[in-house]
């Protein structure tokens, strides 16, 4: 089922001189089972919208309907609970989140908290922990002890573990070197593709977005500006300058190619036929 | 004469196991070095000990020719400013302009020029709109940029930057990238980067690599990036534009490998012309 999102608005502190509408009219279909990548720059809405999916925060105007619930203003949600079961929201530096003695108690706690017996919880914090690129020697261990890299991983395993149809991820890789990053996108790659889990995930490297996702949806100032296609999108790389995105940089050489008179079709995304346009092009080097 | 010159220099914050171990290296007077390596290599250790918020087990260090010991630091921290990666690890004034002001009341900078330097600095780095807000209320990114205009007001001599861009968007990072290499070629200061953008440390002139508290490479980014078997062990991967170029020679296109999109833009274009 596709998540609906329909005339969605918020606006926090309303009625007060503080009032600040972050949301303005938001329509949106987000597939099921697909990788999309929610971008703009900051300030544009995503963090709020995000929030919206599983209940954090309530819309002031519209609707929305994921996993089988409506949400509505003024509407309080039956069953929170199982919303927030169904969808695992990971917040950005999820790492500073964790507070137990343990990594077993830790990711522990979700399912606990949703009346899981504690046996039965701490096996599946056992089946949950290879996933995340851990063994069970760290079980024991206190969360605090662990690299950066690693404390992500054991917050992320936190929300895993409740088996979650819908995951929203907002900037999950910020901060991490390019290793810990690509790690931690194929972690996310193999939920979508082995188990059909459907990904949110805000971002802001263009690179992650062009390589790992199937859709994007880019905000400004609270609005819709673009929907489409990964491939469709990066294609127009007007589109990403004029909401002050940089391009990944196979779009920036293409762009300065362009600029100097080469002509590169808008479709070639890949340094394969980028190389291959650029050979007829110029003579070659004996 | 060299702005920094490190030997043998070693360091332990438990007393067992050292996170540097006979580190040497010297940055030429307006050089820009660029420091990488994987996550726990000692990178930032090295930024503390220069200086001189921890000191060495051994070896020494050297500033712009003078020894750094507890008796030269004050001195010659006029000289060296730093940006952390966290930037909350730095703010001390009330207000965005207050704490630009810090540094320059500490330079004893006249009153009267402090208002337009801090007015400039805060607008090269677009946070004008910002000088009466808590720097406790601004986000991640906003912080970094406050730090950098710190930084900016004074332009000492050498600046390190600790992954000082980390929680900006990537233009965010480019305008700030643009910042330091002005820094570099319009007012010849010494830059010290440590970074994990690689699109960074082919702009600048020489390359330190760590690994487990070692130097293991050094050399200018193209010298470096020719070990990029090593590299890839290290977890490090080479700039986007030399991997186009690599496939560029190997066609045939191009003769010469390089390591930035201008380069490689540049390269095309003479040969463009002579059609």
């Amino acid at each position: 089922m596709s998540i609906e999102i329909n005339h969605l608005e918020h606006t926090y502190n309303a009625g007060t001189p503080f009032s600040h509408q972050a949301l303005k009219g938001i329509d949106l279909s987000i597939p099921e089972g697909k990788v999309t990548a929610i971008i703009g720059q900051t300030g544009s809405g995503k963090s709020t919208l995000v929030q919206h999916l599983n209940g954090l925060l309530i819309p002031s105007a519209g609707t929305l309907d994921i996993c089988g619930f409506h949400i509505q203003p003024l509407l309080k949600i039956k069953d929170i609970k199982q919303l927030r079961k169904e969808v695992g929201l990971v917040f950005q530096f999820p790492e500073y989140q964790l507070f137990e003695e343990t990594i077993e108690k830790d990711i522990a706690f979700g399912p606990k908290n949703f009346g899981i017996e504690e046996e039965k919880a701490n096996e599946l914090v056992r089946k949950i922990l290879p996933m995340v690129g851990l063994d069970e020697s760290y079980l024991q261990r206190s969360p605090f002890e662990l690299s950066g890299g690693q404390k992500r991983r054991v917050a992320i395993a936190g929300i895993l573990v409740l088996d979650p149809q819908v995951l929203v991820l907002d900037e999950p890789t910020a901060g991490l070197d390019p290793q810990g990053a690509k790690e931690m996108m194929t972690l996310f790659m193999d939920l979508n593709k082995k188990q059909g889990k459907t990904i949110l995930l805000v971002s802001h490297d263009m690179e992650h977005v062009m390589r790992y996702c199937d859709h994007v949806i880019v905000l400004d100032h609270g609005k819709v500006l673009q929907e489409n296609d990964v491939r469709t999108f990066f294609e127009h790389p007007e589109w990403m300058i004029e909401v002050g995105i940089n391009p990944p940089a196979i779009i920036r050489l293409k762009m300065m190619l362009q600029e100097k008179g080469f002509k590169i079709p808008d479709s070639i995304l890949d340094m394969p036929s980028l190389v291959e346009c650029i050979k007829g092009q110029v003579n070659g080097h004996e | 004469m060299d702005a920094i010159k490190v030997s043998g220099l070693s360091f332990s914050y438990d007393g067992k196991k050292d996170v540097l171990s006979d580190v040497a290296f010297s940055i030429p007077k307006g050089c820009y070095t660029t420091i990488i390596g994987h996550n726990g290599s000692g990178k930032s250790t090295i930024a503390k000990l220069l200086i001189g918020l921890m000191s060495p087990k051994q070896g020494s260090i050297e500033i712009l020719g003078q020894s750094l010991n507890e008796e030269s630091v004050y001195k010659l921290r006029d000289h060296v400013g730093i940006v952390f990666q966290n930037p909350d690890n730095q703010f001390i004034g009330s207000t965005v302009a207050d704490d630009i002001a810090f540094g320059l009341e500490n330079h004893c900078v006249p009153q009267e020029q402090m208002q337009d330097i801090i007015e400039d600095v805060a607008g090269r780095v677009g946070m004008l709109d910002f000088l009466n807000s808590e720097p406790t209320k601004l986000s991640g990114g906003q912080k970094q940029r406050v730090a950098i205009a710190g930084i900016l007001a004074i332009e000492p001599e050498i600046i390190i930057f600790d992954e000082s861009t980390s929680m900006l968007d990537p233009q965010g990072k480019a305008s700030i990238n643009e910042q330091i290499q002005k820094l570099h070629s319009e007012k010849d200061r010494t830059i010290l980067s440590i970074t994990h953008d690689m699109e960074e440390v082919a702009q600048s002139e020489y390359v330190i690599v760590l690994k487990d508290g070692h130097v293991v490479l050094t050399g200018t980014p193209m010298e470096i990036f020719a070990h990029e078997k090593e590299l890839a062990s290290m977890m490090l991967d080479i700039p986007f534009a030399l991997k186009v170029s690599k496939e560029l020679t190997k066609e045939k296109i191009t003769n010469q490998e390089v390591c930035t999109l201008e380069e490689v833009v540049n390269q095309l274009c003479q040969l463009k012309s002579t059609i």
